[in-house]
C-alpha cells in the first residue's frame, strides 16, 4: 500500500483501487472541498452593565485591591522585622562565639607528633592566630552590642523615666487652683470631724 | 404594633426622666442652704467659705490622678463618689455678736426626713453645740452635715456623696491635706495679741 497514492493520487496502488472501485457507489458528486464553518461568538445584545452593577465592581475591585495591598505591606513589614531580628540575633551570636572561641587556647593536635623546638614554635604561633581571630571578631561585632556598658546605658533611662516624671506634676492654674480648694475644704472637714470625734470619745 | 413601639418608646423616656429627676432631687437633698447666713460676713471677723462641686471637683479629682502618689491616691480613693463640699466658717471678735436663729434655721434643715443624727455635743463650755447628721440613699452615705456653734464662732460643713467618714477624718496633717486644728486656733500667740 503507497501512501502517496492514498494522499495526491500519485503513483499506482491496486489495493485503494480495488476500494475506490468497489465504494464508487458512495462516492461525492460535489469536488469543491467544504468551507470552514464561519467563527462565532455568542452575545447577548440585551445585556448592558449598569451604573449599580458598575459601581458595585469598582468598589469590590478597589476593596479587594486594599486588602490585598495591605497584606503585601504586612508581609513586607514581618519580613525586614524578621530580618532584623536575625541580625541582632546572629551579632548576638557572635558575641557569644567570640567568648567561647577566647577561653579555649588549646595547640593543635598536629604540634604534638612534632619534635620539641618545633612544638614551642607551633604553640606561639596558635596563640597568635587565635588571637588576631579574637580581635577580628571583636571589629566585627557592632560597638552597641559588644559594649555591655553602653547596652545598660540604653536600658536604665528607660526604667527611671516614669518615676521622675511622677514627681514633677505641671498644673495650669486652673487645676492648681480646684487642687487648693479641695485640699482646704478636705482640711477643714477632716478637723471638724476629728473635733466630733475627740468630744464624742472624751465624753464617753 | 407600630403603636405599641411608639408607647413603648414613650414609657421607657418618661422612666428614664423620672429615674434622672429622682436621683437629681436625691442628691441635692443632701445639700444644705447656707443663703440666710450672708449677712454674717460682714459682722465676722474671719471668713472661710469654700464651695467645691461640679466641674471644679472633678478638675481636682484628675489632678490627683495626675499626681502619681501614694498619698494622692489615698486621697483620691477617699473622694471617690464626693460630689460636693461646702464649707462655712464665721470667726467673730466678741461673743454673741451673731444671731443664733439663723444656726437654728440651718438645724432645721437636718430635721427633714431623710437626715440621721449621727452626733450631738453640748458644752457649756463657750456654749459649744455640735452636731452631725447623716444621709443614707439605701444602704449608700449620700451626705454628711456638720454644725458647730460656739460663743464666737459658727463652723458648717455639708459634704454630699459617699464618703468614709473615719477616713477623712483621719486625713488631715497626714497626707498632703494640710491639719487645721481648730480648738488650738484660740490658743495661738497670735490670736492673744
Amino acid at each position: 500500500m503507497k501512501e502517496d497514492y492514498l494522499w495526491d493520487k500519485t503513483g499506482k496502488d491496486s489495493e485503494i483501487e480495488k476500494l475506490e472501485n468497489s465504494l464508487q457507489a458512495f462516492r461525492s458528486t460535489n469536488t469543491t472541498p467544504p468551507a470552514l464553518p464561519a467563527k462565532t461568538f455568542a452575545f447577548d445584545k440585551g445585556f448592558v452593565p449598569t451604573k449599580t452593577a458598575r459601581r458595585s465592581f469598582q468598589f469590590a475591585f478597589a476593596a479587594f485591591a486594599s486588602l490585598a495591598l495591605v497584606i503585601i505591606s504586612i508581609g513586607v513589614f514581618q519580613i525586614v522585622r524578621t530580618d532584623d531580628q536575625d541580625l541582632a540575633q546572629n551579632s548576638a551570636e557572635q558575641m557569644s562565639n567570640k567568648t567561647i572561641v577566647e577561653k579555649p587556647i588549646s595547640v593543635p593536635e598536629e604540634s604534638k607528633e612534632i619534635s620539641e623546638p618545633t612544638i614551642t614554635k607551633a604553640k606561639f604561633t596558635a596563640k597568635r592566630q587565635i588571637k588576631r581571630r579574637v580581635v577580628k571578631d571583636k571589629k566585627q561585632v557592632p560597638t552597641k552590642i559588644s559594649d555591655n556598658k553602653t547596652i545598660a546605658k540604653d536600658i536604665k533611662p528607660k526604667v527611671v523615666k516614669p518615676e521622675q516624671k511622677s514627681e514633677t506634676v505641671i498644673l495650669t492654674e486652673e487645676e492648681q487652683y480646684a487642687y487648693d480648694q479641695l485640699m482646704t475644704a478636705l482640711a477643714i472637714t477632716s478637723s471638724k470631724l476629728k473635733l466630733v470625734k475627740d468630744k464624742v470619745q472624751g465624753l464617753e | 404594633m407600630k403603636t405599641f413601639i411608639n408607647h413603648s418608646f414613650k414609657f421607657i423616656v418618661l422612666s428614664a426622666f423620672m429615674l434622672i429627676t429622682i436621683t437629681a432631687a436625691n442628691a441635692q437633698d443632701a445639700r444644705l442652704r447656707f443663703d440666710n447666713l450672708k449677712g454674717l460676713e460682714d459682722r465676722a471677723r474671719d471668713v472661710v467659705e469654700v464651695n467645691i462641686d461640679g466641674k471644679l471637683l472633678s478638675l481636682a479629682k484628675r489632678v490627683l490622678v495626675k499626681v502619681n502618689d501614694q498619698d494622692a491616691k489615698k486621697v483620691g480613693e477617699a473622694i471617690k463618689g464626693l460630689e460636693g463640699i461646702y464649707v462655712r466658717i464665721y470667726n467673730f471678735e466678741n461673743a454673741n455678736e451673731y444671731n443664733i436663729a439663723d444656726i437654728d434655721l440651718i438645724r432645721s434643715q437636718l430635721t427633714l426626713p431623710g437626715w440621721v443624727k449621727l452626733a450631738n455635743v453640748r458644752s457649756k463650755k463657750n456654749n459649744q453645740k455640735i452636731d452631725v447628721y447623716t444621709m443614707f440613699t439605701g444602704d449608700v452615705m449620700s451626705g454628711v452635715a456638720v454644725v458647730i456653734s460656739e460663743d464666737k464662732s459658727i463652723a458648717l460643713v455639708n459634704v454630699i456623696g459617699p464618703i468614709d467618714i473615719d477616713l477623712l477624718a483621719e486625713l488631715g496633717g497626714k497626707l498632703n491635706i494640710p491639719r487645721i486644728d481648730i480648738e488650738n486656733e484660740e490658743e495661738t500667740p497670735q490670736d492673744k495679741e
